[in-house]
């Protein structure tokens, strides 16, 4: 669309009017006011010192959570943290964040990580722009099995279960789930859940949820519980982490 | 502003000879000036950019795809190691201001040895279960070598929770070891210092486990640093 052509060819001898001294030029400086695109350009000749280097796009932030960014001319990079070891100040081997499946407050549905204590501004949010979105959640947690004190004909024992239990996690991109771990059995796991999904230009929050299938081992065991010292089935967050980037049209 | 004007003409009018080299004359000044306003929407594609040298993303990488199991029980981190090959890049670069670098890793764990998983009391209760892994990043600003962790990932031995404390386990008899999985995770470093003032040097992937008679052992591995540079 940037191919201009003289308008009007001015020949020998021929009369002047004012299109003649118009309209050429008119047609070059429109072209070079808005209309310069690729065409005006030769391929393969955009080094990486014509591009505008990236910058911030809002401030470092600390604190219970940690957030930055970084906008460039092809990509922005979005990123969110909470972690025991870089912000809960904890080994690697003691939970940041934990949930009581049997005493606290959870749904079998979705459970949005926002909702626990210090994990409020976790979600990443921020002015998307037209392209793609491609990015992981990382999730270090534990979800282990259970044990009870159980009375048998022999005698009280230790009765260990849940093993058929499973949790899953997902991302969800402006409350959409675009991808989704699938169950995993009682373990400690580091879960990661790449993403990848096309975006206009437009505000977007990225958060994690989880879901978990967890029983009542009492019930589930079919013993007489002899003791009430439930070990308390724990759903343990060690940290997670989401990187997102905006890969633009 | 990059915006070139001219003198437009009318019927009768006797432009002068500025008057009709203004447009000429705008059009060399501001040609040397090119900006949004000049510019369409979409201007620019991919073809355009320069692909010998890569413009947007640069991407370092190690790999071993060995199926040698190396075991690792230290409760220190150790730098993950098959036939005398560190897994680690050497980065060798100054990073631009605020400039992005992606690190990922990611593995296979194959046979476990866990002797002690749930007999802690105290603070430590459930933590023999446990072993870990970091990526390590060396840097130097001009004052020498400084390390720093990118960050630490956790992984359990059984399926056990780490309240666990009794030893006993009449229904389910001994809890095997999560053997054959893999292991991953992936972060972002952003250089908050000025272009140049650092030279990244290398990054490693290391494990450690909370109780030395635990052990863990690795087949294939692999580390990643992808430079997001605009």
């Amino acid at each position: 669309m940037s191919k201009i052509w003289t308008q009007i060819p001015i020949d020998q001898f021929e009369q002047t009017k004012p299109d003649t001294v118009n309209k050429n030029i008119e047609a070059y400086l429109g072209e070079f006011n808005g209309k310069l695109n690729g065409l005006n350009m030769p391929v393969n000749s955009v080094t990486i010192q014509k591009l505008k280097l990236p910058q911030p796009e809002e401030a470092f932030v600390s604190g219970p959570v940690t957030k930055f960014n970084s906008v460039g001319s092809t990509q922005g990079y979005h990123f969110t943290r909470r972690t025991g070891t870089k912000e809960g100040g904890l080994d690697v081997w003691t939970p940041l964040t934990t949930v009581n499946l049997k005493t606290d407050n959870w749904t079998r549905g979705w459970n949005d990580i926002a909702l626990l204590n210090n994990w409020e501004s976790f979600p990443m949010q921020f002015e998307a722009k037209e392209g793609m979105l491609i990015g992981c959640a990382t999730i270090d947690w534990h979800h282990g099995t259970d044990m009870i004190k159980v009375t048998t004909d022999a005698g009280s024992t230790y009765v260990q279960g849940g093993f058929q239990w499973w949790s899953e996690w997902g991302v969800f991109v402006n409350d959409v789930l675009v991808a989704r771990s699938g169950f995993i059995y009682p373990k400690r796991h580091t879960t990661q859940l790449p993403f990848s999904i096309p975006c206009g230009s437009q505000p977007v929050s990225i958060t994690v949820k989880w879901i978990s299938n967890t029983g009542n081992l009492q019930a589930e065991s079919g013993y007489t519980v002899s003791t009430a010292k439930p070990h308390g089935t724990v759903f343990d967050i060690f940290g997670a982490t989401i990187w997102c980037r905006n890969n633009y049209r | 502003m990059g915006i070139a004007n001219k003198q437009h003409f009318n019927e009768g009018d006797i432009p002068t000879a500025a008057q009709l080299n203004s447009g000429y004359d705008s059009l060399a000044t501001q040609s040397a000036a090119i900006n949004d306003n000049n510019t369409a929407s979409g201007w620019i594609t991919g073809r355009h950019i320069y692909s010998a040298a890569p413009a947007a993303n640069v991407l370092k990488s190690y790999m071993n795809p060995t199926t040698t199991l190396t075991a690792y029980n230290s409760t220190t981190y150790t730098t993950i190691s098959q036939g005398g090959n560190p897994c680690e890049i050497t980065l060798n670069y100054q990073p631009n201001q605020w400039e992005i670098t992606r690190f990922s890793m990611s593995g296979l764990v194959g046979t476990l040895e866990c002797n002690i998983a749930y007999d802690y009391v105290g603070a430590n209760v459930g933590k023999p279960n446990y072993y870990a892994f970091r990526m390590l990043l060396t840097y130097d600003a001009g004052a020498g070598d400084v390390t720093e962790t990118l960050g630490e990932w956790g992984y359990s031995f059984t399926p056990q929770s780490r309240l666990i404390t009794e030893t006993t386990s009449s229904s389910n008899g001994t809890v095997n070891p999560i053997q054959w999985q893999t292991f991953q995770a992936s972060t972002l470093r952003q250089h908050n210092g000025a272009s140049g003032a650092i030279l990244y040097k290398k990054v490693e992937l290391q494990v450690k486990v909370f109780d030395a008679t635990n052990t863990v052992r690795i087949a294939r591995h692999q580390i990643f640093a992808v430079r997001g540079l605009t």
